[in-house]
């Protein structure tokens, strides 16, 4: 008996050696897998390289995770390929510099592979962003029944069939740019021209020289925006910054000094927006509409659509194994929305000696989204909480994703309950302000209309309608633009002009001589806003901060002190509203009136808003 | 900031939640919503980039910006919790918590239904907008004779608009309209500006010298300014209302001479402002201020009439209540409120020196902010002694006061006490509700006419001597009113109106000097002509007596003139004023003129006499 065991035993042992399956040793190339995404800023346009705006041509910035690291690929592998194999020795897995090293059977090799392609193919996903920039007849706009935000197909027809008909409109820019889920890129159409921007002066005993600045005019178009593709492949969250910036031109000013030569001063027009919004894939949004300076009263409409592209298949994890590793991206529910306040038209400087120029204010917040944690917690709260108690089963957080380990039913919970999750940004609200001009008999016509609580809404749409018709009544400008919920983000709908705004002097034994400071002033109309869902799906509330401002430009002023040269006036005429209210959603609401004076000019003015809020689908 | 992510989980919840008891999470961030208080820019007086504001909201923040809470997202939790199942909280898996302009609740369908409700009811009371709007006019005298702070009738109204579209009665100077939450600071304005040359800096070396123009922005236009704190029956409004408004009158050029120097610009502007917090009935309008002086075209007073409106749906009420002690947020914050006190301006003539922020010094910084004030502890002693006095102490843990974090209260009783309550607000809010209006004059009478009247209007002066000296001004009759500014504001609290205009000059030069060079360095002034009325009034119980705390001020100017500094070749501008200003403590009797200061000055060889009434008046605002 006991020596038919020891046979048996010695054949079964012969047996399994000949069937030992043939291990290989393999290296993966998964670089593409773990590199750091790149982020690329836009350039500055415009004057912004005057008022020190946001960037050189091209400046990048912080880079974003990389897609997966490569210690998550090791973890994952090992848990969801035959996981009791990697207690062999002779079965080995090591990442190395973008590369994995892997001896395993033949068959796991497949199994590793395909989940290696899986991954590539889900992060080869591009997300296309469209921008096209028209400028349109106002009868041809409004004709066309777009607002900011969703457009329908007829409406992004009728605005294409308006760019397509010389009379009506016309396409001035077409942008496209392509971007990794989570990856800020930018597109840009721009052209440069130099001009001496300002002169700096070095001075001596019995001598002073000038020496030029050159500056150097970006006009063109800049689309740059940080796509985030939702979970369900559906929509993308998008940080989106765009500007159009038109030269007027460069005007020669010779400030008449012995020392200075002439100055060449840059104007151009602007149409800018910055905000986040969540738009469907395929689809077409108004992303901001107002007036460009330069073209009579057409306005320029900015059409956005994303499209994604990449390889499609599913994103399962082939394993069979009871508890396995997945990876979830959350970035669309995590990532966080800035704020981004407009620019100040406010002529700053004189008594309290700071310089006039313009500049913008820097973005105030950066949002705090629901952290990964909060999810992570979330989570655990609602599916299967009894078995996070195990320690195998466990939550972490990659860059943008977040990591499981659990048993496969339970993963698939998780992924429906972020799915669920998702149209947490649903609806996006699109907002259209006009500020309107009366003279004295357009006002009090119409002063009992527009006096009192609650202004009828018909008798602002008679407002409106009345100064698209001229006469007393007219349009100043206006802004459309679309943002999310609780977001302060702007429009600016004008131009900025540089003037000599005054001098510094450079004194020194027998010489003195004058610098010329250089000012610029930003004019138009800035919509800045913050509007919040009330929750009641009927109404919202506005934080405003909406400004015109109105300027006829620099005049020239000789002060006849000596060595100093001549320099610019400015006038100003600003109309301003800061206030917080609650509106109707979808209903003109009056925000607020003033007459003003300026340039001996009575008029009494108004500004009308209405914000709408739609679903994102 | 937040960033509610609207409905998130809800759904989700909803499936992976125990049986019977939801999440829900709704989305409350409109009712917990942050309130940005947004300072007015300050024209006219104020001048450019004005510190001096010292005002209880919006100070000593970066742009003009701080926030407050509509209604703290703890306390609404609170509230919902202390009305809606009470006491099924605590108990497992049961909850309800505040994140991020979202409540997250957990319980059963029913109760999630009356969460709802219970949040239309709130959100009915909290969606409210105040809306301000001012109408400034200038009036002929005898067009609006009414105290300040006076809820004017329909027919005043229409009179005034009449008159302001008859160019021999008055015209309508501008219309201004701005919109806020309830306690929210904040404004309108049309404003122009304009940069001009101001003054130079003089920078000097061996056989050298140049002047660096300093650069200014003269401002100008109109502001309204305004904080706005409903009563809890939504019947008042308490406003602490900031007007100014600045006109230019000229942009003059002076050659201060001097090798170096070059061409000064000069802004004279008319400037106006009132600062005061009074009370004005919802849907009413009163007014703000009313001065004039001799420099005014015709004599014409400007009058800042303001009317409040609220806008929004009507009120809910809660629902019937399960159990007998109910919660209700109780909107006390137009009693805790506090009215700071406005210090009015120092006219007459400023210097401007080195490193002055310009003339934007003409007013005495404010010297106090604390106003009448009911603290939120009074009001609680208050509602417990009068109120079921003694029954607070024997039930305490059954009934309640508790004060939320923006001063509104929330009182757990049963439903009539909280109805004896809401009375007890009531009566509290009517008595802030008084307010009182002061007039003041300043009339100038030739020394045959002061003799004449010299004994009628020493001591107490009757009605038909008051009738007479004023007719006797309106016609020329040996008498001229110089000035008349009224302004109402709560009692005891100060307040003030002005009118005037500011001219720059250049006042002095200083020096500077070194081998072989020298120059003038111009020093800038403004000198502010006009009137103010500046007064802390304080009504004396029911006597029908008010203590004044006066600071009223007239100051009437002569043309800027120049003067030769010869050895330099330089030039410095001056002006004569006449500055008649009264500092006293009176006890007037309401309704009755009052002589409280008397001048004499001398223009042209010809002497008069300057006498200033006042005139105050206690308005019950209901």
């Amino acid at each position: 008996m006991k020596r038919c065991l020891v046979v048996f035993l010695a054949c079964a042992a012969a047996a399994r050696a000949q069937e030992e399956p043939e291990r290989i040793s393999r290296a993966y190339d998964i670089r593409f897998l773990t590199q750091e995404v790149e982020n690329f800023k836009g350039p500055a346009v415009g004057l912004d390289e005057v008022a020190g705006g946001d960037g050189a041509y091209g400046s990048e910035d912080e880079n974003g995770p990389a897609p997966v690291t490569g210690e998550f690929l090791v973890a994952a592998i090992t848990t969801n390929f035959d996981e009791d194999s990697w207690s062999d020795e002779r079965n080995t897995l090591q990442y190395d510099s973008g590369v994995l090293y892997v001896t395993q059977t033949k068959e796991n090799h497949e199994k590793i592979q395909k989940y290696i392609d899986m991954l590539r193919r889900r992060f080869s996903r591009r997300i296309i962003v469209e921008a096209e920039v028209l400028l349109l007849a106002p009868e041809a706009f409004a004709a066309s029944g777009a607002l900011p935000g969703l457009l329908t197909a007829e409406q992004d027809k009728a605005l294409h069939d308006a760019a397509a008909d010389p009379a009506r409109g016309r396409l001035l820019t077409l942008l496209r740019a392509v971007a990794m889920n989570g990856q800020r890129v930018f597109a840009a159409d721009l052209s440069e021209k130099s001009y001496v921007r300002d002169y700096d002066v070095e001075i001596a005993q019995d001598q002073a020289i000038a020496d030029p600045c050159q500056g150097n005019l970006v006009t063109g178009a800049v689309l740059d925006v940080r796509p985030i593709l939702a979970n369900d492949l559906g929509t993308v969250l998008m940080d989106t910054r765009f500007k159009l910036a038109r030269p007027r031109g460069i005007a020669p000013f010779d400030p008449a000094t012995a020392t200075l030569g002439t100055l060449e001063l840059p104007s151009h027009d602007v149409l800018r927006t910055r905000t986040t919004l969540s738009i469907p894939l395929g689809r077409s949004v108004l992303l901001c509409a107002g007036p460009i300076a330069g073209e009579k009263d057409w306005l320029g409409a900015v059409l956005l659509r994303p499209t994604l592209t990449g390889q499609s298949g599913t994103d399962e994890t082939a394993s069979t194994e009871k508890r396995q590793m997945r990876m979830f991206d959350v970035s669309s529910l995590t990532a966080g929305v800035k704020d981004f306040p407009g620019p100040s038209l406010e002529m700053s400087g004189g008594y309290d000696g700071a310089d006039p120029s313009t500049s913008f204010s820097p973005p105030q917040d950066e949002g705090s989204s629901l952290s990964p944690e909060q999810l992570i917690e979330a989570i655990q709260d609602n599916v299967a909480p009894e078995s996070w108690k195990n320690a195998r089963n466990r939550l972490s957080i990659m860059g943008d994703q977040i990591v499981v380990v659990q048993s496969p039913a339970v993963l698939e919970e998780i992924a429906k309950f972020i799915a669920v999750a998702a149209p947490a940004r649903n609806r996006i609200i699109g907002v259209e302000t006009v500020f309107v001009a009366m003279d004295d008999a357009a006002w009090n016509a119409r002063r009992a209309s527009l006096s009192g609580a609650s202004p009828a809404e018909e008798g602002l749409k008679d407002l409106l309608a009345a100064a698209l018709k001229g006469g007393g009544t007219r349009i100043l400008t206006s802004a459309r633009g679309v943002c999310m919920s609780d977001q302060r983000f702007h429009v600016w709908a004008g131009g900025e002009f540089a003037y000599v705004q005054d001098y510094d002097v450079e004194i020194a034994e027998k010489a003195a001589a004058s610098d010329p400071v250089i000012g610029l002033l930003t004019t138009g109309c800035v919509l800045d806003i913050r509007p919040t869902l009330a929750g009641d799906g009927k109404r919202l509330h506005l934080e405003l901060r909406p400004a015109y401002n109105a300027s006829p430009g620099p005049e020239t002023f000789d002060p006849k002190a000596v060595n100093i040269g001549k320099l610019h006036k400015i006038r100003a005429s600003i109309f301003a509203v800061q206030a917080q209210m609650y509106v109707t959603d979808g209903a003109w609401a009056l925000a607020g009136v003033a007459t003003s004076g300026a340039g001996g000019k009575r008029e009494t003015l108004a500004m009308v808003v209405r914000a709408r809020s739609m679903e994102v689908k | 900031m937040k960033r509610t992510l609207t409905f998130f989980l809800a759904v989700a919840c909803t499936a992976a939640a125990e049986e019977k008891s939801l999440m829900h999470m709704y989305n409350v961030s409109a009712l917990t919503v942050k309130i940005t208080n947004f300072r007015g820019r300050e024209l006219g007086f104020g001048g450019l980039s004005d510190g001096s504001d010292m005002g209880a909201i919006g100070i000593g923040t970066s742009g003009g910006e701080e926030e407050g809470t509509a209604i703290p997202g703890e306390d609404l939790k609170l509230l919902i919790s202390q009305n809606v199942a009470v006491g099924t909280w605590d108990s497992p898996p049961h909850s309800i918590e505040y994140y991020n302009g979202s409540l997250i609740v957990v319980h059963t369908p029913a109760v999630h239904e009356l969460v709802k409700k219970f949040l239309e009811v709130l959100r009915s009371r909290a969606y409210k907008t105040v809306i301000i709007e001012a109408d400034v006019v200038e009036l002929a005298p005898g067009v609006l004779e009414t105290a300040a702070g006076t809820v004017l009738t329909e027919e005043q109204l229409k009179a005034v608009d009449a008159a302001a579209s008859d160019p021999a009665r008055g015209r309508r100077l501008a219309t201004l309209r701005a919109c806020g939450l309830n306690t929210q600071r904040f404004n309108a304005s049309a404003r122009g500006q304009e940069s001009h040359v101001r003054d130079y800096d003089i920078e000097i070396a061996q056989h050298a010298a140049i002047a660096d123009p300093v650069i200014g922005i003269a401002e100008t236009g109109y502001t309204l300014d305004v904080l706005p704190t409903v009563s809890l029956d939504e019947s008042l409004i308490l406003l602490t209302a900031r007007f100014s408004c600045g006109e230019s009158v000229a942009m003059r050029e002076f050659q201060p001479g001097g090798t170096y120097l070059g061409t000064i610009e000069q802004p004279d502007q008319a400037a106006a402002r009132t600062r005061t917090t009074l009370v004005i009935p919802a849907g009413k309008s009163a007014v703000l201020s009313s001065a004039g002086y001799s420099g005014t075209a015709k004599g014409w007073a400007q009058v800042v009439i303001l009317r409040a409106s609220i806008a929004g749906e009507a009120s809910l009420p809660f629902p019937a209540a399960a159990k007998p002690v109910q919660c209700r947020l109780l909107d006390t914050r137009a009693i805790l409120t506090r009215a700071p006190d406005f210090p009015g301006p120092r006219l007459g003539g400023i210097h401007v020196g080195e490193g002055s922020s310009g003339p934007t010094t003409t007013f005495v910084p404010p010297e106090s902010e604390t106003g009448v004030l009911v603290t939120p502890e009074q009001l609680e002693t208050m509602i417990k002694q009068n109120v079921t006095a003694g029954a607070w102490l024997e039930r305490e843990g059954e009934v309640a006061i508790a004060l939320t974090g923006n001063q509104q209260l929330i009182v757990c009783h049963e439903a009539v006490v909280l109805a004896q309550v809401e009375a007890l607000l009531g009566r509290l809010m009517a008595s802030r509700s008084r307010i009182v209006s002061v007039d003041s004059w300043v009339v100038a009478l030739d020394p045959t006419a002061w003799r004449e009247r010299r004994t009628a209007l020493s001591g107490e002066i009757a009605e038909a001597a008051w009738a007479e000296l004023l007719d006797a001004a309106a016609k020329g009759n040996g008498a001229r009113v110089v000035g008349r500014a009224s302004a109402a504001g709560l009692n005891g609290t100060r307040f003030h109106t002005a009118r005037g205009v500011m001219h720059s000059l250049v006042m002095d030069h200083d020096v500077e000097i070194a081998e072989s060079a020298s120059s003038l360095d111009p020093v800038g002034g403004v000198v502010a002509e006009g009137i103010s009325l500046d007064v802390t009034p304080a009504s004396v119980g029911d006597s029908g007596q008010i203590q004044l705390d006066l600071r009223p001020t007239v100051v009437i100017g002569g043309e800027p003139k120049e003067f030769l500094l010869k050895d330099k070749l330089g030039k410095v501008q001056g002006t004569s004023l006449a500055d008649f200003g009264v500092r006293t403590q009176m006890l007037v009797d309401a309704g009755k003129p009052a002589l409280v200061g008397i001048g004499s000055r001398e223009d042209g060889g010809k002497s008069e006499v300057l006498l200033m009434f006042v005139k105050a008046t206690i308005i019950d605002v209901k």
